[in-house]
């Protein structure tokens, strides 16, 4: 009942966003005064009522009036430049006599770190993300836009070779995170461990990070964290400007290249821009340091176009982009059977090895992501709304090296060109928002989301069924900041219905499954700022309806060689966590430290069903099921820098994670190690006509992970690593360009090592060194004129 | 909790309805399931004794609802002590089809192994005795020697060599077919 009651609440706050008409015969007058804290009357001020859009400008004596207004509940507004906008709504049944206080636009220190230095774009003011601006996303253009976010403590990389890297938030990845590309969450087939977000990585021009649960903003699925990812803004006003990037990888032989063409002054529409983007990859295989790792090449091409129109009113953007994707799964690690894996394991090495080659044989996989967006946005006396409307079709596809193998030559030729599984998701997404203006230091977000989602598979492989599904969510938060605090609070509904057919356990017929699923996910949090520094406290809850594999997935998953069944009686998992972050800001050094822990109920994974192994005629595979049980994770984060001396700064990023199983009172299984990364960093302004010139040494430390299940894993985690990487770059001015000049030698002494997350550990090694070679420079136009 | 699913269902229907504009409800009256001829589906051990050719033993495995599902029925190998046997194996697939010839015509490409384990191991002997155009051995074609009556696991592994040359010894790192038979050497 008190979930109704909840409900209640939710679609009440959504109603103050709506106008609520309620007039009466006879004409009221509403009259007042409008003073700032000291009693200074604020003439000048302009007061309307919003609607009937009667309006008064304050006058000398402080004092407006609005008269022959009809009995109801009417927005009050009043705003003045260099002062908050007050809002107020109230019902209004007589003559009415208000008195209001307006606040200064005051850059105290608390407010600068509330309102000021904020640069994300998380609504909860008391919870900041944490943002990559284009200087930190520039040193890794041309890597997976995973490998950006390495940089981050607590978050880490799922990866299955050099191309396919899936950023694991404090612990949490796949369907546990929400990727937001462009204004809209990412749809591919997130399920797979070895399936990387479509993204370009040249588009990014800022990533923010948001550890830990964000049901509230993000809906049900984003219990672990999210990954926003914008692209620069449109240029409007500028006339044709663009940028070159072009890189080379030395491990892989890769060369990368984006190039971006900006029009913000366009002869037939004043107000417009458009920016058109492409960008390329192709890589061949990548070196360990012993050997190469066969059929790990890869080619990519990106492509968009984005058009927008921006005057006082509103704004509206349109976007297409297209990303495309070749890339080979190491040979290797595609194997027949179990018995094949444990060999592959006891050998150390890959089985095949070749020669260095750009081909991509099978096994391979084969993506293209389209999204078309359409964004608009304007401004009420209310306060400012955004529609969005995404569509995105994701169509994958995955080839087998050992598709049909018993077959003659012609036939089998044949039979590699088609793909294993093909999966086809269109998904359409409809967001809807409302940022208020600020009543008083109150802000707030009120929004809805929808979303509707068909896959459509075929092939042989029964890992994930045709579906649809409808998702709806309903959300709203508040934050109030006050002298020296701030506070916040958010509330979301959500409701998904789905319908499956699945292989029906045992049989090769399908079946029509259909589910709801609908929870609440809400969010505390409190903020004392002291100084230029403050400690939060977030609590938070979400939840994650079991996701489609985990209720239907029947086949052999290969790569891990496992037969993974499905259970189709898992109910949503859900977390409540708690978040405390201390952030230090002195003249010389900063500090961040996060603690955090959750508690999972119903967490689902994996289980190995040992008394019941799948029996085929490529042999015996271990049979795995998805089963839940609650959990707790808990860990910690730091961030810290220190400016040695003016031109020497130290960094410490480092993250430890424990997690437990409270069925087995183990810990779970593919959990990041603990890990540390120190830099030290040199710069300066000006160099032998070089402009604002760096180096910089990092030591990348990891430990072994020693809190593992006992005898899950096909083999024992491997050891602890230490990385040594070394960058340089700075700007140039020749040949009438700014070219921006970097080069970066990452695993600088070529140590062979593996992570317990990379999923080729089993196979091989990780990559080598590599040199990277990365030169950019900006053409036309840098200013709007 | 009754309450909330009938509230939830009125919203997914609201949902359904305002969605439905945009993208038609996708029906299962399609089948994307393609099969490929060429999933082996039964694999027959048919084993003659060498000093009486009337006597035939066979075993069969059989599987033809593929991966998953149901467990293959599997016939236990009984074999008679101190014999020699002439062994032969062919393989179905799930659509019937006889794989048998596709494996001959690519036997540069193929090889059995056998392996014998638990008590019987070292009291069943298998030596392939067809050969290859390289004179390497295939393995459709064995000879089973047996000595004292023992039991146990008769495994039959048909390995595929394209990415790794066929050397005749070393195993391919993929497996095509790999099947257990219970032996019991009586």
């Amino acid at each position: 009942m008190t979930l109704i009651r909840l409900w209640y609440a939710v679609c009440a706050l959504v109603c103050i966003a709506s106008v609520v008409q309620c007039r009466a015969m006879q004409g009221l007058s509403i009259t007042g005064t409008v003073r700032d804290s000291a009693g200074k009357s604020m003439t000048g001020a302009s007061v309307v009522l919003v609607e009937l859009q009667k309006r008064d400008v304050v006058h000398a004596d402080g004092s407006f009036h609005l008269i022959g207004v009809p009995a109801g509940v009417y927005t009050l507004g009043v705003r003045r430049v260099g002062y908050r906008d007050v809002i107020l709504r109230r019902a209004f049944s007589r003559d009415t006599v208000v008195t209001i206080v307006m606040q200064e636009f005051t850059y105290k220190t608390s407010d600068v770190i509330v309102q000021g230095e904020r640069q994300s774009s998380t609504p909860s003011v008391t919870r900041d993300a944490i943002v990559l601006t284009p200087a930190d996303l520039d040193k890794h253009r041309g890597q997976t836009v995973g490998e950006a976010l390495q940089t981050v403590a607590g978050v880490t990389l799922l990866q299955t070779g050099p191309s396919i890297a899936k950023p694991v938030i404090r612990g949490l990845h796949s369907q546990r995170v929400v990727v937001v590309n462009g204004g809209v969450q990412q749809e591919g087939q997130q399920w797979g461990a070895e399936h990387a977000p479509e993204i370009d990585p040249f588009s990014p021009n800022k990533i923010e990070i948001l550890k830990g649960a964000a049901g509230v903003e993000y809906g049900a699925g984003a219990i672990g964290g999210v990954v926003r990812i914008e692209p620069e803004p449109l240029r409007f006003g500028t006339p044709l400007s663009g940028s070159v990037i072009a890189n080379y990888f030395s491990n892989n032989r890769q060369p990368a290249g984006s190039l971006i063409l900006d029009y913000g002054k366009l002869p037939v529409a004043e107000n417009a821009a458009v920016r058109t983007q492409v960008s390329w990859r192709r890589a061949g295989d990548s070196h360990t340091p012993l050997y190469s790792l066969t059929n790990t090449a890869f080619s990519e091409l990106s492509a968009s176009v984005t058009a927008g129109i921006r005057n006082d009113d509103y704004e509206a953007e349109a976007r297409y982009s297209y990303f495309g994707t070749e890339l080979g799964i190491l040979r290797a690690s595609h194997i027949g059977n179990y018995n094949d894996m444990i060999r592959a394991i006891e050998l150390g090495e890959p089985l095949i090895q070749r020669e260095f080659s750009y081909t991509i044989a099978p096994p391979k996989q084969q993506i293209a992501h389209h999204l078309a967006t359409v964004r608009f946005s304007t401004s009420t006396y209310l306060g400012k709304w955004d529609v969005q409307y995404g569509f995105q079709f994701n169509d994958r596809a995955e080839f087998d090296a050992h598709n049909t193998r018993i077959s003659d030559s012609s036939f089998l030729a044949q039979a590699l060109l088609r793909p294993a599984m093909t999966m086809k998701l269109f998904t359409h997404t409809l967001d809807a928002k409302l940022n208020h203006h600020e009543v008083e230091t109150m802000s707030g977000v009120v929004g809805i989301q929808l979303m509707q989602q068909t896959n459509d598979r075929s092939g042989r492989v029964f890992l994930i069924p045709d579906f649809t599904s409808v998702n709806a969510g309903v959300y709203a938060i508040e934050n109030l900041t006050l002298e020296g605090w701030a506070f916040n609070a958010g509330i979301r509904y959500d409701v998904r219905w789905q319908q499956a057919f699945p292989r029906l356990q045992g049989t090769t017929q399908t079946q029509l499954r259909e589910e709801t699923f609908a929870s609440l996910s809400g969010a505390v949090g409190v903020m004392k700022v002291f100084g230029s520094s403050s400690l939060a406290l977030n609590l938070t809850s979400a939840w994650r309806p079991p996701s489609i594999n985990e209720l239907f997935s029947n086949d052999v998953h290969h790569g891990t060689a496992q037969f993974e069944i499905g259970n189709a009686a898992l109910s949503p998992e859900r977390n409540i966590s708690a978040d405390m972050t201390l952030n230090l800001r002195g003249d010389a050094a900063q500090a961040s430290v996060s603690v955090y822990a959750q508690r999972m109920s119903g967490f689902i994974y994996l289980l190995p069903d040992r008394t019941n192994p799948t029996i085929t005629f490529r042999g015996v595979f271990p049979t795995m099921r998805y089963v839940q049980s609650n959990a707790t994770m808990a860990g910690m984060e730091l961030n810290g820098e220190i400016q040695l001396i003016t031109w020497l700064r130290l960094q410490t990023v480092a993250s430890m994670i424990r997690t437990m199983n409270l069925a087995t009172r183990e810990p779970l299984i593919f959990m990041p190690s603990d890990r540390a990364r120190l830099t030290l960093h040199a710069h300066t302004e000006e160099l032998y006509g070089m402009e604002n010139p760096y180096i910089e040494a990092a030591v990348q430390l990891v430990r072994r992970q020693e809190n593992v299940p006992v005898g899950i894993d096909y083999t024992e985690p491997p050891a602890g690593y230490a990385l040594a990487d070394l960058a340089a770059g700075g700007t140039i001015h020749t040949l009438g360009l700014e070219l921006t000049l970097n080069c970066e030698v990452r695993n600088l002494l070529n140590q062979p090592y593996r992570d317990y997350l990379s999923r080729y550990r089993y196979f091989a090694l990780d990559v080598g060194r590599n040199i990277v070679f990365r030169i950019s420079f900006p053409f036309g136009s840098q200013h709007s004129s | 909790m009754k309450t909330q699913t009938y509230i939830s269902s009125i919203i997914a229907v609201c949902i359904i309805a305002l969605f439905s504009g945009l993208a038609g409800c996708k029906s299962d009256d399609h089948d994307h399931d393609h099969d490929d001829h060429g999933t082996p589906g039964i694999v027959t051990l048919t084993l003659r004794d060498t000093a009486n050719a009337t006597s035939v033993l066979t075993a069969v495995w059989r599987d033809m609802d593929g991966a998953g599902g149901a467990n293959p029925t599997i016939d236990t190998l009984r074999l008679q002590a101190n014999k020699v046997y002439n062994g032969t194996i062919t393989i179905t697939a799930t659509d019937n089809s006889d794989l048998t010839p596709t494996i001959r015509s690519e036997a540069d490409e193929h090889q059995f192994f056998f392996g014998v384990s638990g008590n019987a191991a070292g009291k069943l002997t298998i030596i392939p005795t067809d050969k290859d155009s390289k004179n390497l051995p295939i393995g459709l074609a064995f000879r089973a020697t047996t000595a004292a009556a023992a039991a146990g696991t008769f495994t039959v592994s048909l390995f595929h060599y394209d990415d790794v040359a066929k050397d005749g010894v070393a195993k391919s790192p993929e497996t095509d077919v790999e099947c257990l038979f219970p032996v019991v050497i009586q």
